[in-house]
């Protein structure tokens, strides 16, 4: 519908709105119907499930096609530098932590060159502009441990955030974490992990491209 | 969906968010016009359900759906009176990331959307309902009529009224606007 001026017809307005409401409702949200949504979800979950062969858990509150009831943050990194500016955080996750949870990250990196993927609804910040990941290097796996406590203040507001610090060969080389609306349930002081599927990350070039710091309006780094 | 137990489990739950999660958005939407802090108010009243049925001697739960409307809508009130800010999705920056729209038409279709959910914000609560019912939940005549204890041709004239009505909020508003 173009801004003219002229009287909308029906029609124009009904496609205005379908448009609109098309971006509007959350994509997480299931739909009622059964053989849409519900056979994505499952389809999306075993799919997962075989690729990570190690996934054990049903999704959880608004997974429909990231069960975020996942168990494991799986960054792969391939290739090049971590560049804030040069990728994007996809869409968040729906969790829900109740209890005290204890997040696992596993992070893996490989060197290599392109893309990479890391997580939906996840924002990843390079905190170190300067840290980069070495040619010589071949796999970078980092673990940490997060504390999440009940009802974190940041929750309902910014979400929660958390990072992770990974040592290369160049010094630490911190991603941050940012996630909201938790789904998952879990006992207190359970041990998860969360994979995070689908996020791409673009990096660019290590040697070809100047370095960009991380676009971050969130005051002073850790 | 009537629950005389206070400890529902989490596949009665999971069931309940899947059968309705997606009315209560619409239901919350019609109540602040706003997608994410609609979504938040689903999540904290599924959350707060979790919550209060493994809590300790607490009452039953009668009608599942009427409690999460009402933690749902005393949600969104607390947040009005505090004025608090929900997280905003950022998924026009992955389009732009991934090459699938410029930049240039990624604004066009953010303030075509905000223009709209202003009209939608500014016509009669009525008119909001039955489109929100018609285009978010794309429920059909038939079933808005069941809901809303009328007809189906009584409900397709308040669909066509509340679209001219939205019609002319948004002609008006882009007159104004240029």
């Amino acid at each position: 519908m173009s801004k003219t001026g002229m009287q909308k017809s029906d029609s124009d307005i009904d496609a205005t709105l379908v448009a609109f409401f098309r971006n509007e409702v959350p994509a997480e949200l299931p739909t009622t119907d059964a053989g849409t949504d519900v056979g994505k979800t499952v389809a999306a979950w075993v799919s997962l499930q075989n690729e990570s062969n190690s996934i054990a858990e049903r999704p959880t509150f608004g997974s429909p096609d990231r069960p975020a009831g996942l168990r494991a943050a799986r960054l792969s990194v391939v290739g090049g530098r971590v560049n804030a500016s040069q990728w994007s955080s996809s869409r968040s996750l729906s969790c829900v932590f109740v209890g005290l949870v204890t997040l696992v990250l596993t992070a893996v990196m490989l060197v290599g060159g392109g893309r990479t993927k890391v997580a939906t609804g996840v924002e990843v910040v390079k905190t170190n502009p300067d840290v980069t990941i070495p040619d010589s290097a071949d796999v970078v796996v980092a673990h940490a441990v997060e504390t999440v406590p009940n009802n974190h203040p940041q929750a309902e507001t910014t979400g929660f955030q958390f990072s992770k610090r990974f040592p290369t060969e160049d010094g630490p080389v911190e991603l941050r974490f940012k996630l909201r609306r938790y789904t998952i349930q879990r006992p207190p002081e359970t041990e998860i992990e969360l994979i995070i599927p689908e996020l791409d990350i673009e990096f660019f070039d290590l040697q070809a491209e100047p370095l960009v710091p991380a676009p971050t309006t969130r005051g002073p780094q850790e | 969906m009537p629950n005389d137990r206070s400890n529902l489990s989490s596949d009665e739950i999971e069931v309940a968010y899947r059968t309705q999660a997606r009315e209560l958005w619409a239901i919350f939407y019609a109540q602040c016009s706003d997608p994410e802090r609609a979504m938040d108010a689903v999540q904290e009243s599924f959350t707060r359900l979790q919550d209060y049925s493994s809590a300790a001697g607490s009452e039953p739960i009668r009608d599942m759906r009427k409690w999460l409307l009402r933690v749902g809508t005393n949600w969104l009130r607390d947040c009005a009176r505090r004025k608090v800010n929900s997280v905003k999705q950022s998924e026009h920056l992955d389009s732009m990331a991934a090459g699938q729209e410029t930049p240039e038409s990624i604004l066009k279709r953010r303030e075509l959307n905000a223009t709209v959910r202003e009209a939608l914000k500014s016509i009669r609560p009525d008119d909001r309902t039955v489109l929100i019912l018609r285009y978010a939940l794309n429920w059909s005549s038939q079933r808005m009529g069941d809901v809303l204890g009328t007809s189906p041709q009584a409900i397709d004239m308040r669909l066509s009224r509340a679209r001219k009505r939205l019609a002319e909020q948004l002609e008006e508003m882009w007159i104004t606007h240029e």
